[in-house]
């Protein structure tokens, strides 16, 4: 009697044990249905037609119309083209240089002078918490053709007319906007990075130095391969998250004369969506934004299990 | 370690409970819907029964009431208050709870979540299209029975009928919407001193480069050319231009471009062009009045009189750094002499004055009548009590007494009466929009412009004739007005070209064609036109831009040629034809008022 008793309460505080993690759970599996799974619902809006205030109905099922209205004719075939290729090409060249910022992190971690690596620190740093909108005043008043640069340029004689930096149109748009990103964010992402390096056991340098390392050395065998696993984490965080931040630089920084090379999809959803209240094309548009994420993050996956025998899905 | 087993499970608990909380939000959103859809419907089933107006209804003002108002003009969101609060507790013990989506930061999701709850507003005041929408949706009240019943919105009583039969939805015979800025002098008069476009330069530079009389835009463009040159930079050395823009309100094609359409009797609206011969033509006509600005402005480039930065530079630094500062020398919109046109520099001859180009016929609308494109409107989750109140609100806003509250202000303190019965503004009335006037405690005390209307829309416009002085509301407009703002520039001017202002100038050289402002109540788009619009629009303002800034003919020629190409592949072509059907009543209707 008493030793079934016994297994009895120990199975029903196994249970009861199980049930308590499972509530420790349940709040962030809640949050994550309430605010990642359940907006998905949204996506309905691609298949009807509408317009607010009128309430929503089926009345309005119109199937998938808004996605070939995309497609219907070769203007708007070459407008979704460039748009896709200018979101692939910029996240292309963002994430190959992602390694940017850990070179950045290792070499300011090599300056010797404390002081100075603070001061590089700290302002390279700062323009991460800038907002876009200053960014892109700052960029008015330095490049317009009365500007800092353009006055510098005329006193010193290089130029007579004033070069319009704002007005430059053809790809190399896509590098302009990749250099003014990697300004903003490279000293925030390197934090990372520093905070991994100084996690690195210091009894490896030491043995290296031993043995007659040379710093160069050192970085190349010990501190990067260090990192590698840090490197690859963000690496899935980029892509995961790129598509998301892209949009407002593009939205300060795009005029008529840079629009067909800056206009990532982001961009382009915002601009049908506001310019038009066009609800519906606009979630179907977005909707193709998913399938370019899942694209880069499978890429990406089978890339890390191809050079590093591990996948991070 | 029982005490930290009860704290980490209560602190799980709450947890839940609040993720929870996060998912019932929408139900309690539902159910406010359900709510405000009934209360509509309860709405409609009191204002069918009732009786049409026979005499002013009983109206208690022993309660005070809080309206709320959904104001797509204003530029204040909160309660009215200082001396228009006080006017508006004194005399119907009213107070006003200002929506503003402007204000709000999100317009568009206002407007989404507030429709979506059944309930705008007590008062709504929208765009016509909207309104439409709105009514559609049985968010707003019919009014019919009690809007005539005060007396003073009588007076508009041509104007709001008609545009309650051209909106085409709601019962048949119902009033929904009250137009605003309609005034009483008759559909074709205009009492404005200046069109709404026009080529307007600084006054001494004008006279500097000789004052030579102009037959073509060549000849402005010329005289220009003369000005930049010998007038390089402003007083502080910094380089000026002839012509400066922004891209910052382009739509369905560049603003600035389109304003300057109306130099050559062309409006744009839309796709299209409505022209003084009361015809309407694709906006890319090779030879309307838009591919007509964008080579007056591409010559201009061509000449060196563009700013480079145009295309690139927001309103503000435009305005700011540029307009403030005297480093543009040709305005267009009549408001830009606002930035420098002051009596001081009146007085030294610097004012931006219209320099008369004999080639350009200007088309320009006549005061709005008929009403401005906006709408009053009534909530449809008012009940009766609080309707009454309502449009007895309204009323009174068309009674000549509110109206002089809301267009000359305070007798006494903004303005005066003279002996003849006409009103002269004081200092303080002169300084009111420029400096921060202290109102006594007396009429409510704070700032004037705290205190000033601040729902920044009228029933009745200011241009409107008040019966008690027999001369428009506008302070701007009064004889003593004028009188004051006489300076060395104006009289030059007027020795110089012989006439009163540049519209008794205009009207006698035949260079303007006034056309009625027609108010007719016009569908928003459905979302197939909306996304053609979009996307032709956003195409036509990028090329134009390009096309101004085009290396040579041959690179102008060859954008235009491919920016219809393009604009066939948007379905362009489908959307003219909407937009001609659309506007043709505009039209129709125009032709009968000037018969």
């Amino acid at each position: 009697m008493k030793p079934a008793a016994t297994q009895k309460t120990l199975r029903n505080k196994k249970k009861w044990d199980s049930v308590k993690l499972f509530l420790y759970v349940l709040p962030f599996i809640l949050l994550v249905l309430v605010f990642s799974y359940y907006p998905l619902y949204g996506w309905v809006y691609a298949f009807f037609d509408y317009k607010p205030p009128r309430p929503f109905s089926w009345d309005d099922f119109v199937g998938l119309k808004w996605f070939a209205s995309l497609v219907e004719s070769d203007i708007k075939i070459q407008q979704i083209g460039q748009v896709l290729l200018n979101t692939f090409v910029m996240s292309g060249i963002s994430l190959g240089t992602s390694w940017l910022p850990m070179l950045f992190a290792v070499f300011m971690n090599e300056l010797r002078c404390v002081p100075f690596r603070k001061v590089v620190q700290t302002v390279t740093t700062l323009p991460n918490f800038i907002s876009w909108v200053l960014v892109y005043s700052i960029a008015f008043s330095m490049f317009n053709s009365t500007g800092m640069m353009n006055t510098l340029l005329s006193n010193m004689g290089v130029i007579s007319e004033p070069i319009l930096f704002l007005n430059q149109s053809g790809p190399g748009v896509w590098l302009t906007q990749w250099l003014w990103l990697t300004w903003k964010n490279l000293g925030w992402s390197s934090i990372m990075y520093i905070a991994a390096i100084s996690g690195i056991d210091a009894e490896l340098y030491e043995a290296a130095r031993v043995d007659g390392a040379t710093r160069m050395k050192m970085i190349w065998y010990i501190t990067i391969p260090c990192l590698l696993p840090t490197f690859f984490v963000l690496l899935m965080l980029n892509i995961a998250n790129f598509l998301n931040n892209g949009m407002e630089q593009y939205y300060v920084f795009q005029n008529s004369f840079n629009k067909q090379y800056i206009q990532v999809l982001d961009l382009y959803v915002f601009n049908t969506a506001m310019g038009a209240g066009s609800y519906s094309v606009s979630v179907a548009i977005s909707m193709l934004k998913s399938v370019v994420s899942v694209v880069l993050l499978v890429g990406a996956n089978t890339v890390s299990k191809l050079i590093r025998g591990e996948s991070f899905i | 370690m029982k005490a930290k087993r009860v704290l980490s499970l209560s602190l799980a608990a709450i947890m839940v409970a609040m993720s929870m909380l996060g998912c019932s939000q929408t139900d309690t959103a539902s159910s406010t819907a359900e709510g405000g859809e009934t209360a509509s419907a309860a709405g409609d089933a009191t204002s069918g029964g009732e009786e049409g107006g026979s005499g002013t209804p009983e109206v208690s003002h022993d309660e005070e009431v809080t309206f709320e108002i959904y104001d797509v003009a204003a530029n204040f969101q909160g309660e009215q208050v200082g001396w228009f609060g006080k006017v508006l507790k004194d005399e119907l013990n009213v107070k006003l709870n200002i929506i503003a989506p402007q204000v709000s930061g999100d317009a568009n999701s206002l407007y989404q979540t507030r429709t979506a709850s059944g309930n705008l507003g007590d008062i709504v005041i929208l765009d016509n299209a909207d309104m439409l929408d709105c009514v559609d949706s049985g968010l707003i009240m019919n009014i019919a029975d009690v809007v005539y019943s005060f007396g003073n919105l009588n007076e508009y009583q041509e104007q709001i009928d008609q545009f309650n039969q051209g909106m085409g939805v709601g019962d048949e015979g119902g009033i929904y919407a009250i137009p605003c800025n309609m005034n009483n002098n008759g559909p074709t008069a205009f009492v404005g001193e200046t069109v709404a476009s026009a080529p307007r330069v600084p006054w001494d530079y004008y006279v500097g480069v000789g004052a030579p009389e102009m037959k073509t835009t060549d000849d402005l463009l010329n005289m220009l050319k003369d000005m930049m040159e010998k007038y390089p930079t402003n007083s502080n050395g910094d380089p000026a231009y002839a012509i400066s823009m922004w891209p910052d309100w382009d739509g369905e094609s560049i603003a600035n471009a389109n304003l300057i359409a109306q130099w050559y009797g062309c409006m744009p609206y839309g796709a299209i062009l409505q022209t003084t011969e009361n015809t309407i033509i694709p906006l890319t006509d090779d030879e309307g009045g838009y591919k007509k600005a964008l080579d007056f402005l591409f010559k201009a480039n061509q000449m060196g009189l563009v700013d480079p930065d145009s295309a690139t530079q927001d309103w503000t630094t435009v305005c700011e750094t540029k307009m403030k500062q005297k480093r543009v020398y040709l305005f267009w919109y009549n408001w830009q002499n606002g930035f420098w046109n002051t009596p001081s520099h009146g007085e030294s001859r610097e004012n931006y004055m219209y320099v008369p180009v004999e080639e350009l016929h200007y088309y320009q609308q006549s005061d709005s009548y008929y009403g401005d494109g906006r709408v009053w409107g009534v909530g449809s989750s008012v009940d009766d009590n609080k309707k009454l109140r309502i449009v007895e609100f309204l009323d009174w806003l068309a009674s000549p007494e509110g109206l002089q509250y809301q267009h000359s202000s305070l007798e006494g303190f903004i303005y005066t009466v003279n002996d003849d019965g006409t009103y002269t503004l004081t200092q303080e009335g002169q300084d009111r929009f420029t400096a921060s006037i202290e109102v006594p405690e007396e009429y409510g005390g704070g700032y004037w412009s705290d205190g000033n209307d601040q729902i920044n829309q009228w029933i009745v416009g200011s241009a409107a004739k008040n019966p008690l002085t027999g001369e428009p509301y506008d302070p701007s407009l009064w004889a003593s007005t004028i009188e004051m703002n006489k300076t060395a520039t104006t009289n030059e001017w007027i020795e110089m070209f012989g006439a009163e202002n540049e519209v008794k100038y205009m009207e006698a050289h035949d260079e303007v064609t006034m056309l009625p402002n027609i108010n007719i109540p016009l569908p928003s788009d459905d979302t197939d036109i909306a996304l053609i619009r979009s996307q032709c629009g956003d195409l036509i303002s990028d090329t134009s831009w390009k096309m101004v800034f085009a290396a040579d003919q041959a690179a102008y020629d060859q954008l235009w040629t491919d920016l219809k190409t393009q604009l066939e592949g948007l379905g362009w072509d489908q959307l003219v034809e909407y937009d001609t059907e659309k506007y043709q009543p505009v039209v129709d209707a125009k032709i009968a008022a000037m018969e």
